[in-house]
């Protein structure tokens, strides 16, 4: 035994040496070749000190410098500068990620200058996949990454709209601007069911919200689109994957950066409502319309007081929008990082803070307290990496937040009672609001004031979150060589509160005394209303709170031989979330996967992937609770193809690529709605009343029908693409055509019979939605001398159509199905001009049962059946989610400037201006600068003929003059200026002298400029008394300093 | 080398699935739930349960700003007596639905959902709970049989107070006797009218043949729960409406070709009316006998305090007459706030009374207001009406007891202590002084205010909770002399006997037995109109009487304060509003009728 082991280490020391031999024969060859001399063991040691710059001359920290067959190296500093012990005659690596690798013979010189130039092809370039990195060359699935450094151009608080417009497939709408709750909606490559379509976000490889991660901290965002990309997602990846990437530290001196901005934000559009005069005259004709036998409310007298203002407490002309909001609101971040790290140990520390106000006045200052919205986020994060062996990395990273924010009570109820839909509901003629101190109210306007909706108190909000990741990396070359194991463990915790402060108050309503002589005025005094004491309560506290447990195992290979490439990898994980507040609180969201993936390509040339998610979801029975989801995908680099080359050239042609995937993935989420398999159990719930004195008996009442057959959707997904660059890479352009078709959509049933009466399940997978659509990437990337300047554009497109959704066809009225049609499809009736003559209401058919009259909305009898109902309705406009979207990117450099501008917009949608928005008068509401030009019986037959808005109305019992139809549908298309950035960035050489390694000031504005057409509100807000905070315009100033 | 790369590959994909799911990591709830079988395995279970029967119970008076347990939230806050000539809702808010009736725009997608009169999904909630009851309750084990039958009866009852309440506004409808899911549901497309309507009484028949339902509730706690006297009730004023012109002809309101029969019974019957006026002395024999009995306290008809016990309160109070009356939880005070006038008790003036409704009463002597003198014959205020100086309540005061305790008018006291006085008019002056209700402008829609229902809560709303009088003894009363006189050639002395009664304990004059047939039946109806007052009756009554005129012509008063403190009236045509023969019928919802299993819609929708 030990003879043979003996011979055996012996015939492995043999082949090193042999091996050794080789090696340094083949090096030596090619060193002799290159610098015709061999170093030898014998010459000569000597200290040389270089520094590394890239073609702008600016120095390049961290290069690594590597003495060519050995292992003595190091890397640069902070100035680019090194200094190394070498032999004379020994060959120098210089590498840096980014850049070609040089080699550089050391002669006599002892001060090296050496230039690393950009590596354009940047063959190296890796991208974030699901549970793992490739290539960028050789990946096969349909994904797009954003780098950090681009999602910090925006100046915002939500990192959800710092992804806006900056790559294709990435559909959005902002629908509020409130600091701290101004997510906005993202949608991967549009809408493809009629159920839940809310991509699946992930930070660092775990599923989590990524909103309100500091910029700073965000090293990529990668977003998976297709089904080879997604696969490994299985059941949660139909709609979509967003990988939210951390920081990490790199080897080096520590580098300080810290970077701050200080900003003012507006509102980038407020509905214009009428002054008091004009309000009054469209209230008495509104008044008269109704009903002709009215008297008119406001007399000319009064009139002309709201006209001149003689009367302003008893006819006040209020302009709310002023009274209650500043024009300007201050925003400051801060942030904070280091980054550096040894050999062995790598760092990413961050730690960053937000401070965010709202646009409103504050009238709770006596209090003490405030009704403004405020945010103020504390973000920290640590990434470490540790090399305990060469062969094992543990990767720790803590990251998390501490946020609180305020708004006022309104705001945070129903949508009915938000402050913004107030303001519609006080006219200018309600009340002055303040006088002297005091909350004032009259009873003409049904005693409203908005500022008691504003004042009714405040709620705060905390919200703190911890996510801990721990991983282990172990090379297993000793079994294998590429053969890696890796495991996670995560831990959330998610805490969060809310606290509701009453703020009881007196509100006055004054009194004008007769007067004691004539032709004098009579004294003014002041009704208190109500006998409420003047302060803040105790809040009604709500908490939330909940915690995540993750853990992942995996088991990856890689190897070459020859031009082979293969990849394998195996991964298992598991989920479990527990949240109190949950339906069946006491059984925690649990999901299971096991992941699989092999990629193979030849030469980098063809390319092959194999990915597959079999995936477990407690949404379903037991028995039929995982599913298998495959895709595969295959890619050619033609350019790689010798008879390609030779055909084009490539100085045309430098980089083709084709590549399609197809395949299935899933999504097992309608609502959030937990075991809609399970027969839902009698319920405590209702009551019965009965007894002398009324008493409520609790009862019984049954529950929801399970569904048994219940599993997910299922989404067939193909993608057909073409990664081009061109003229040396200076042009690039991606193009990729999908499409999805995806069944046993999770949806309601709508065709069972009212007396059926029984509660059905909220799931049944009856749907069938298709959705096609086509991406495209474009890029210029050149420069003259010092000029570097660059154009990249995206271009999204996806429509989708409802195949099925257990609709009961309607054949006599056909266009009223929505099957067929796109999801979200606005229904409603088309405009065909007002009643204008005696002539015209004599033609008219039946309206909706009754004989019209002037001035009522004209619709078209479009199943020409001689009567106008609701069976005339069809689809108008677009669908209410943007079909398209696209951004333009324009930037250039030079010396030490650099500018960049973001022109981003949305198309093929619509919104519908409805509630309080296109009725004004709405509960002794106000009404929009839209009312003058209504069809008014004062007015003259062709004012009439322009009129776009209908007859006025205070009770709106004429509804049907205010149905949804072409005339109140706009196109919400839209062009935002959205983001526009300017800095200069002060080269080190004149700063080195303070410490400091670079400075950059910079200037940016965020949705300076939006071409629209709905014109009334924002273009993304919701034209509706459902109205939330306005988008916010931002101009930001800040400066990045590292040392 | 290659293929020991291959298979290390493939080794390792083949790993992940090869490895069985760890079954029990993804949990799975108790299956020990709560199920049906659970409900009816204890009495105390069962008990619960069928105070679900009642969440839905008819109501009369609606709850503004409804939250969501309180069923009966129609009109958006509104209640049915705003789309009557009995009242009207605040002109200035436009969220009350009962403008687009009265405006004549309705339509099927909300006029029968919880935003227009009826939800009609809501009554097959019901049915369904009944019959849940019904199919199960014989399971319970530690229940008597006596009691079991009991529930039986309430839950049959229940059935056909639903199907009656649908059937008065759809006509025929589909007939389900059973529970179904959603995998076993037949296609049942509506019966006829005729079919339904013996299907209700039929149910009636067997409700009053259970020997183990009371008459009457016995324990306090138990008001509110059905009892034979429903039965007897409800099968009188089924066979009225079956008796009367809408349903009781040949052809129907609107010629529905071969489903006529959906909508009416096809032959003029006067036997209807004789079964309609039996069902009603048998209901007033049953009551009386079993403890029933009009509320006629000597001493407190002239101040129509009689009226007030037998609408609005409950037995403990000494309303002898209530068959069946539902409640709301605890405490109601925002349904209060519904039936006040702005200005007074935090009213949001939903429901304000017409000057119409005030024209339903008569002066105590039997004599009228000459209300129309004040008014110019094109509607518009005419010659003012004076009072002396300092008595604005002039023409009112000696308005029927009835109206006094349902309508509150300018002048009136509105409580004793403290001593408000209701005021509603312009001022000599535009001064605005402390404690007055001011001008009309944004208060209330008509110049007068409801006082029906809010009785003894005029100082506070706290503690306010209304009794729904969904049928009383004196709707007997009232079916029996309508039936009775349109059944007899000429009216006869049983049936004036009836009508005496009702007026009588209200401090009335008796009726004159001096009317032929047509003016008795006027009489009867101008009766109903005052006796039923904001009682849900109007709506319906006008609907098969087919008289739908009174509600096209609204009017209201000026009133004008002078300098000299004497008050102007002046009475002026308020409101035209709207009427269409397809309105007979009630549609059903849009959504159902395009739910394929044959539903017909009804004519003209």
């Amino acid at each position: 035994m030990y003879k043979r082991d003996k011979t055996s280490v012996l015939k492995v020391n043999f082949q090193k040496a042999f091996l050794l031999f080789c090696l340094v024969a083949f090096f030596g060859l090619a060193s002799a070749q290159e610098a015709n001399n061999v170093g030898s063991a014998g010459a000569k040691v000597k200290k040389i000190m270089g520094v590394i710059s890239d073609e702008k001359g600016e120095s390049i920290i961290g290069a690594s410098i590597i003495v060519k067959g050995t292992n003595i190296g190091t890397i640069t500093d902070m100035n680019g500068k090194f200094t190394l012990n070498v032999s004379e005659k020994s060959t120098l690596t210089v590498s840096y990620i980014g850049y070609v690798s040089k080699s550089v013979l050391v002669g006599a010189e002892s001060n090296l200058k050496i230039t690393l130039n950009e590596d354009s092809k940047n063959l190296e370039e890796v991208v974030v996949v699901g549970y793992g990195q490739q290539k960028k060359v050789t990946i096969t699935g349909a994904v797009s990454q954003i780098k950090g450094a681009e999602l910090l151009k925006s100046p915002v608080a939500n990192l959800t709209q710092a992804l806006v417009g900056r790559t294709a497939g990435v559909m959005s709408v902002q629908g509020s601007g409130q600091p701290g709750a101004d997510d906005t909606q993202l949608r991967i490559r549009g809408i493809g069911t009629t159920g839940t379509a809310t991509p699946l976000t992930l930070v660092d490889g775990i599923e989590r919200s990524f909103a309100q991660l500091d910029p700073n901290e965000i090293e990529s965002i990668s977003v998976l689109k297709d089904a080879s990309s997604t696969a490994v997602y299985g059941i949660r990846g139909a709609n979509g994957v967003i990988i939210v990437t951390t920081k990490k530290g790199a080897e080096g001196k520590a580098v300080v950066s810290y970077n701050g901005s200080y900003a003012l934000q507006s509102a980038t559009k407020w509905p214009t409502f009428l002054k008091a005069y004009d309000f009054a005259t469209v209230y008495n004709e509104a008044l008269l319309n109704d009903n002709p036998l009215t008297n008119a409310t406001f007399t000319p007298a009064e009139m002309q007081k709201f006209k001149d203002g003689s009367d302003p407490l008893f006819y006040p002309d209020t302009d709310w929008k002023s009274l209650l909001f500043n024009d300007y609101a201050p925003q400051n971040q801060h942030n904070i990082n280091i980054n550096g790290g040894t050999k062995n140990t790598r760092y990413f520390v961050s730690l960053g803070t937000i401070h965010q106000e709202g646009l409103f006045k504050n009238f709770l200052e006596a209090s003490g307290a405030t009704n403004n919205n405020t945010y103020d986020r504390y973000n920290f994060r640590s990434n470490i990496d540790i090399d305990f062996t060469p062969s094992t990395t543990v990767n720790f990273q803590l990251g998390g937040y501490s946020a609180k924010r305020n708004s006022t009570r309104g705001q945070e109820g129903l949508a009915s009672d938000g402050v913004f839909s107030k303001l519609f509901d006080s006219a200018p003629t309600a009340t002055i609001g303040m006088y002297e101190g005091k909350i004032i109210t009259l009873d003409r306007s049904g005693n409203r004031n908005v500022i008691s909706n504003l004042t009714d108190g405040f709620v705060d909000y905390t919200n703190n979150s911890l996510n801990i990741n721990l991983g282990i990396t172990q090379k297993l070359d000793f079994i294998t060589k590429g053969l890696t194991a890796r495991a996670k463990i995560a831990y959330d915790n998610q805490y969060s509160r809310s606290r509701d402060f009453a703020h009881n108050q007196v509100t006055y309503t004054p009194i004008r005394l007769a007067a004691v002589a004539p032709d004098t005025i009579g004294q003014i005094v002041f009704r208190p209303n109500g006998e409420k004491a003047d302060i803040i309560g105790d809040p009604t506290t709500n908490f939330s709170r909940s915690r995540q447990f993750y853990i992942d195992a995996a088991l990856e290979y890689n190897t070459t031989f020859g031009k082979n490439n293969i990849g394998a990898l195996f991964l298992y994980n598991q989920k479990k979330r527990y949240y109190h507040g949950l339906s069946y609180p006491e059984i925690p969201v649990g999901y299971q996967d096991f992941v699989g993936r092999i990629t193979y390509n030849y030469d980098s040339r063809y390319l092959l992937e194999f990915n597959m998610g079999r995936n477990g979801s407690e949404n379903f029975p037991k028995e039929s609770r995982f599913g298998w989801f495959p895709a595969l995908s295959a890619g050619w680099v033609a350019t790689s193809e010798p008879f390609v080359q030779k055909l084009i050239g490539t100085d045309v042609l430098s980089y083709l690529k084709i590549r399609g995937s197809y395949g299935q993935v899933g999504n097992d989420q309608m609502n959030a709605t937990r075991f809609m398999y399970l027969e839902q159990e009698y319920n405590a719930g209702g009551y019965g009343v009965f007894g002398e004195t009324a008493t409520k008996y609790a009862s019984y009442i049954e529950g929801k029908l399970g569904n048994p057959n219940i599993t997910w959707e299922k989404a067939n997904k193909m993608d057909i693409a073409a990664d081009m660059k061109f003229f040396k890479d200076k042009l690039s352009i991606n193009v990729d055509y999908f499409s999805e078709d995806r069944s046993n959509i999770i949806t309601t049933r709508k065709t069972v019979p009212s007396y059926v009466a029984i509660s059905l399940q909220d799931g049944y997978n009856l749907g069938i939605v298709q959705n096609k659509g086509v991406e495209i990437e474009g890029g210029w990337n050149s420069k003259v001398r010092d000029f570097r300047y660059w154009i990249n554009g995206n271009f999204s497109f996806a429509r989708n159509k409802i195949i099925e959704m257990d609709e009961t066809l309607n054949t006599d009225n056909p266009q009223l199905n929505r099957t067929g049609k796109s999801v979200g499809q606005i229904f409603g009736f088309v405009f065909d001009g007002f009643f204008n003559t005696a002539d015209e209401i004599a033609a008219a058919p039946n309206y909706f049962g009754k004989k019209p009259v002037l001035g009522d909305t004209k619709y078209m009898d479009v199943n020409k059946d001689g009567v106008v109902d609701q069976n005339d309705q069809q689809a108008i406009g677009g669908p209410t989610f943007p079909e398209i979207s696209y951004g333009v990117s324009v930037g250039f450099s030079y010396k030490g400037f650099d500018f960049s501008t973001l022109v981003q917009g949305s198309g093929n949608y619509s919104v519908v201006v409805t509630d309080r928005l296109y009725r004004p008068f709405a509960a002794f509401g106000g009404a929009l600068e839209n009312t003058l030009n209504r069809w008014s019986p004062a007015n003259t037959p062709e004012q009439n003929a322009q009129a776009t808005f209908p007859k006025l109305t205070v009770t709106y019992a004429s509804l049907q003059n205010y149905y949804t139809s072409t005339l109140n549908t706009y196109d919400a298309s839209y062009i935002r200026l959205k983001n526009v950035e300017l800095g200069y960035t002060f080269s080190r050489k004149n700063l080195s002298f303070i410490g400091i390694n670079s400075i950059r000031l910079f200037l940016t504005g965020q949705n300076l400029y939006t071409w629209d057409k709905l014109k009334i509100i924002d273009p993304e807000g919701n034209p509706s008394q459902s109205m939330k905070y306005p988008q916010m315009r931002v101009y930001n100033i800040g400066c990045k300093v590292q040392f | 080398m290659k293929i020991k790369h291959i298979i290390i590959s493939i080794a390792i994909l083949a790993s992940a699935f090869g490895m069985v799911s760890c079954d029990d990591f993804l949990q799975v709830p108790d299956k020990s739930i709560f199920t049906i079988d659970s409900v009816f395995a204890k009495k105390i279970n069962a008990d619960k349960y069928m105070y679900s029967l009642y969440q839905d119970a008819p109501k009369i008076l609606q709850n503004w700003g409804g939250s969501g347990d309180i069923a009966g939230y129609i009109l958006a806050g509104a209640s049915r007596t705003s789309i009557t000539d009995e009242a009207g809702s605040l002109a200035l808010q436009p969220a009350y639905n009962s403008h687009l009736v009265n405006a004549g725009n309705v339509n099927s997608t909300w006029f029968t959902t919880n935003q227009g009169e009826d939800d009609y999904a809501r009554h097959w909630k019901t049915i369904r709970k009944c019959y849940i009851m019904l199919e199960n309750i014989d399971n319970v084990p530690d229940m008597t049989t006596e009691l079991k039958d009991r529930y039986k009866g309430e839950a049959k009852i229940l059935v056909a107070l639903e199907y009656f309440e649908m059937w008065k506004r759809y006509g025929g409808l589909p007939i389900i006797t059973k529970t179904y899911t959603d995998a076993d549901y037949p296609k049942t497309s509506r019966s006829t009218l005729k079919e339904t309507y013996d299907f209700i009484i039929s149910l009636c028949d067997e409700v009053i043949a259970n020997p183990n339902l009371p008459a009457k509730t016995t324990l306090p706690l138990e008001f509110g729960r059905a009892t034979k006297a429903l039965a007897y009730g409800l099968k009188a004023r089924t066979m009225l409406y079956a008796a009367s012109p809408l349903f009781n002809s040949v052809t129907p309101y609107i010629d529905f070709g071969a489903n006529n029969d959906l909508i009416c019974f096809g032959n003029y019957d006067s036997n209807r009316w004789k079964a309609a006026r039996d069902a009603a002395l048998e209901a007033i024999t049953y009551c009386e006998a079993n403890g029933y009995a009009i509320v006629n306290d000597a001493t407190k008809r002239t101040t129509g305090r009689n009226y007030i016990v037998a609408t609005c309160k409950r037995p403990n109070e000494g309303n002898t007459e209530v068959m069946f009356g539902t409640t709301w939880a605890t405490d109601q005070a925002n349904i209060a706030v519904a039936w006040m006038a702005r200005g007074r008790m935090g009213g949001s003036a939903v429901n304000t009374p017409t000057h119409n409704s005030v024209e339903f009463f008569t002066n105590v002597d039997g004599t009228s207001v000459n209300w129309n003198a004040s008014m110019n014959a094109d509607g518009t205020a005419g010659t003012a009406m004076l009072t002396p100086a300092n008595q604005p309540e002039f023409y009112y005061k000696n308005l029927d007891p009835r109206f006094q305790q349902s309508i509150v008018y300018n002048g009136c006291k509105w409580s004793l202590t403290p001593d408000v006085i209701i005021q509603f008019y312009d001022g000599a002056t535009t001064a605005v002084t402390d404690g007055l209700e001011g001008p009309k402008k944004a208060k209330s829609e008509f110049m007068y205010g409801f006082r029906k229902y809010l009785n003894d809560f005029e100082k506070s709303r706290a503690g306010f909770q209304p009794m729904n009088p969904v049928v009383r003894l004196a709707e007997m009363y009232m079916i029996y002399a309508e039936a009775s006189n349109e059944f007899e050639s000429a009216p006869t002395a049983a049936a004036f006997d009836k009508i005496d009664v009702i007026r009588t304990r209200s401090g009335m004059p008796v009726v004159n037995r001096a009317l032929d047939k047509s003016q008795f039946k006027e009489y009867i109806r101008a009766e109903r109109a005052r006796e039923f007052f904001a009682e849900d009756h109007r709506y319906f009554d006008l609907r098969r009487w087919k008289t739908p005129q009174p509600f096209l012509k609204i009017y209201n008063m000026k009133i004008v304060k002078n300098a000299d403190n004497t008050y102007s009236y002046q009475k002026y045509l308020h409101q035209n509003r709207y009427w269409a023969d397809f309105w007979y019928l009630h549609p059903f919802p849009y959504a159902e009728v395009y739910k394929g299993y044959g539903l017909i819609q009804n004519p003209g929708w």
